[in-house]
């Protein structure tokens, strides 16, 4: 171990994971460690900062953790201006890069990101349990958009309307399957249908979850499907693939 | 016949709060018992939470005397279906009269 190698305990406040979830990673290859003469475990700190660059893990952590992580400002999303504008500054991305021919997809794929979004902000205002706003980062060269919130999961703000939903699962069956015709006494829409029509039908895929419920949509076409992990989201993260 | 060209409020229209602020911008321009059309030129994407707000307010505020001009654009294709099955008021009429026509 040298000066410059970082202890377990730095690099889980860092990563805002546990010591053991580190151990975890490391057993499974995920974050490897190094081990001093006298076996205790330290990390290359240019190792963990690539991994921190990582959205997929990055997105997760801010789903997951018991307290809310540093992640680079760059994701993080306080507000809901801020995240429009985001969205926007992307949609000009993947025109420029994907090119004037992918413009229905561009405006699907934003369609599908602005829609999932919103919901975060629109659904916690004024409840959010800990911390505010929404991770939200994207890798045009890998395909993928990355975003997750700390709120109240689509169990409970859904329970409010429908108070017969007892599961995740049942949440999340609602939130993309039933149509939910009335405005009061919540200004639910149906904008998670359109989504599930959308990347349905479109090459565009789609994880979504929320408590211990995850939504599935394959990126080449194919049905949705709604199962259940062993891992629980606090409150949505979600992961689209064009 | 009054238009609204969607164009004004931006090319990415996303949410609710921001569907309900271009609406209130443009009320006082608009004279109720006159109909209006929507234009969605230049528009890459509007949402369905933005897209439900304004097209429901607007629908209120002229009686359902709103027209969709005929478009290609994605989001909107892909929106429209969906505020038709979930309708049954003056949206769910305006949505199945743009549809007949597209």
């Amino acid at each position: 171990m040298n000066e410059k190698s970082m202890r377990i305990g730095t690099v889980a406040k860092m990563l805002g994971v546990t010591v053991q979830t580190l151990r975890n990673w490391d057993k499974a290859g995920k974050l490897r460690s190094m081990r001093s003469a006298g076996g205790q475990r330290f990390y290359d700190p240019a190792l963990v900062r690539r991994f921190q660059l990582d959205l997929v893990t990055l997105g997760l952590a801010w789903a997951t953790s018991e307290q809310a992580p540093d992640i680079p400002s760059q994701y993080y999303c306080e507000r809901q201006d801020r995240f429009t504008s985001r969205l926007e500054k992307m949609s000009v991305e993947l025109l420029r890069v994907l090119g004037s021919d992918a413009r229905d997809h561009v405006a699907l794929i934003t369609l599908v990101a602005g829609e999932i979004g919103d919901n975060s902000f629109a659904h916690n205002i004024g409840n959010w349990p800990d911390t505010t706003g929404i991770f939200y980062g994207y890798d045009i060269d890998k395909r993928y958009i990355v975003m997750a919130d700390r709120g109240r999961g689509v169990r409970a703000t859904l329970g409010r309307v429908r108070p017969g939903i007892v599961s995740d699962i049942d949440a999340l069956n609602v939130a993309f399957t039933e149509v939910v015709s009335g405005r009061d006494p919540e200004k639910r829409g149906n904008g998670l249908k359109v989504v599930r029509n959308v990347a349905q039908s479109k090459n565009i895929g789609l994880t979504f979850r929320s408590g211990i419920g995850i939504v599935n949509i394959p990126k080449i076409l194919g049905d949705m499907q709604i199962t259940m992990t062993d891992r629980n989201v606090r409150g949505v993260y979600v992961v689209i693939n064009f | 016949m009054k238009t609204i060209y969607l164009k004004k409020f931006g090319n990415v229209l996303v949410s609710r709060p921001s569907g309900l602020e271009a609406f209130n911008a443009i009320r006082s321009t608009l004279d109720p018992r006159e109909a209006v059309q929507i234009d969605f030129e230049d528009i890459l994407t509007v949402t369905p939470s933005w897209f439900d707000e304004f097209l429901t307010r607007l629908a209120d505020y002229t009686g359902g005397n709103v027209e969709l001009l005929p478009t290609e654009n994605a989001s909107v294709l892909a929106i429209l279906p969906v505020l038709k099955m979930a309708r049954e008021d003056d949206v769910a009429l305006i949505v199945r009269r743009a549809l007949a026509r597209m």
